[in-house]
């Protein structure tokens, strides 16, 4: 009876060890709607929106934190705060405006990145299972920019 | 004469030298810590090539650090073709010191060529760095961890060429 009970006990610690690190995610990024956009005149508002979902095939997922660089040195709250979780097939949807007030800014988060004149714009959910990052990319133009290429 | 001469080149193979040495080689010199516990690898794989026959990236950097030291800092394959579905790079091993939770990954590219039915495309990925943190405890269970780049959503007409965007996902 001890045996028994011992040994459901371990297949349930089991079965539960599966199911916790059963979590995925996929996100996607936008600037603007797209995935590339182009500052073309200052100062820019720009709405970026990400979505994040859940990708398990039969489990919940749950994010334990989330990532995003551009929107910690823009002083932009994420929410959904973490941890959050998702049901099967389940998104949620991120969403930020951000002002970029020169093209001085512009460049400067461009070099921040090690970049001379765009940056990437990444969102990352780290879960029990790994990491999904999604990413956007900004591309700064000149003041003078009159609708040619970088 | 002569002496002045041999001055002369040997001042210019030094300055040749020292111009010659790229920020990439300069990292090499960084010291690297080991411990006594599984090696442990990190690699790169890619997803879902859609229309992409080839995907070539050279590789310009990769570190791995954790508790402050840095674990790994030399490139193990100077290109990957990611469109090679199924196959995961070697970037780096490395072994964790006991105590370090965290590992913070970065990968550096120095740009590729990409491929399709319709022609060749060049990538400009010069500012590129993947960074991401893995967890010791988790990369312990199958002594990996892998990088799986999505690359149909990750290369983005743009330009002359494409832009590289990453979308991945870090699995263990």
């Amino acid at each position: 009876m001890m045996k028994k009970a011992k040994i459901a006990a371990a297949a349930a610690a089991v079965a539960l060890s599966e199911a916790a690190s059963a979590h995925e995610f996929a996100c996607e990024k936008t600037i603007e709607g797209e995935v590339v956009h182009v500052v073309e005149a200052y100062p820019a508002t720009l709405h970026i929106k990400v979505v994040v979902t859940n990708t398990h095939p039969t489990d919940a997922s749950t994010a334990l934190s989330v990532r995003d660089d551009l929107f910690a040195r823009m002083g932009v709250k994420v929410t959904p705060e973490t941890p959050f979780t998702l049901q099967v097939g389940e998104s949620t949807e991120l969403d930020a405006t951000v002002t970029i007030r020169s093209e001085a800014e512009c460049f400067r988060l461009s070099r921040a990145q090690a970049c001379t004149s765009s940056f990437e714009d990444a969102f990352q959910v780290l879960f029990d299972g790994g990491v999904a990052q999604c990413a956007a990319r900004l591309i700064c133009m000149g003041d003078d920019y009159a609708g040619g290429k970088e | 004469m002569t002496r002045l001469g041999m001055g002369i080149a040997l001042l210019l193979g030094f300055l040749v030298y020292g111009c010659g040495r790229s920020n990439y080689d300069l990292t090499q010199t960084t010291t690297v810590t080991s411990g006594d516990g599984p090696t442990f690898s990190l690699r790169l794989a890619g997803d879902d090539a859609g229309d992409f026959l080839s995907a070539k990236l050279r590789i310009e950097s990769v570190q791995v650090t954790g508790g402050g030291a840095v674990l790994a800092n030399a490139v193990q394959t100077p290109e990957v073709d990611l469109a090679d579905i199924g196959r995961a790079h070697l970037l780096a091993t490395f072994q964790a010191p006991a105590g370090v939770e965290d590992v913070e990954f970065l990968v550096g590219f120095a740009g590729g060529t990409l491929t399709t039915s319709k022609g060749s495309f060049t990538v400009d990925a010069r500012c590129q760095t993947l960074r991401l943190t893995g967890k010791v405890s988790r990369i312990t269970e199958r002594k990996h961890a892998v990088i799986h780049l999505d690359v149909a959503r990750s290369f983005v007409p743009g330009g002359a060429g494409l832009t590289l965007v990453p979308h991945f996902q870090l699995v263990y």
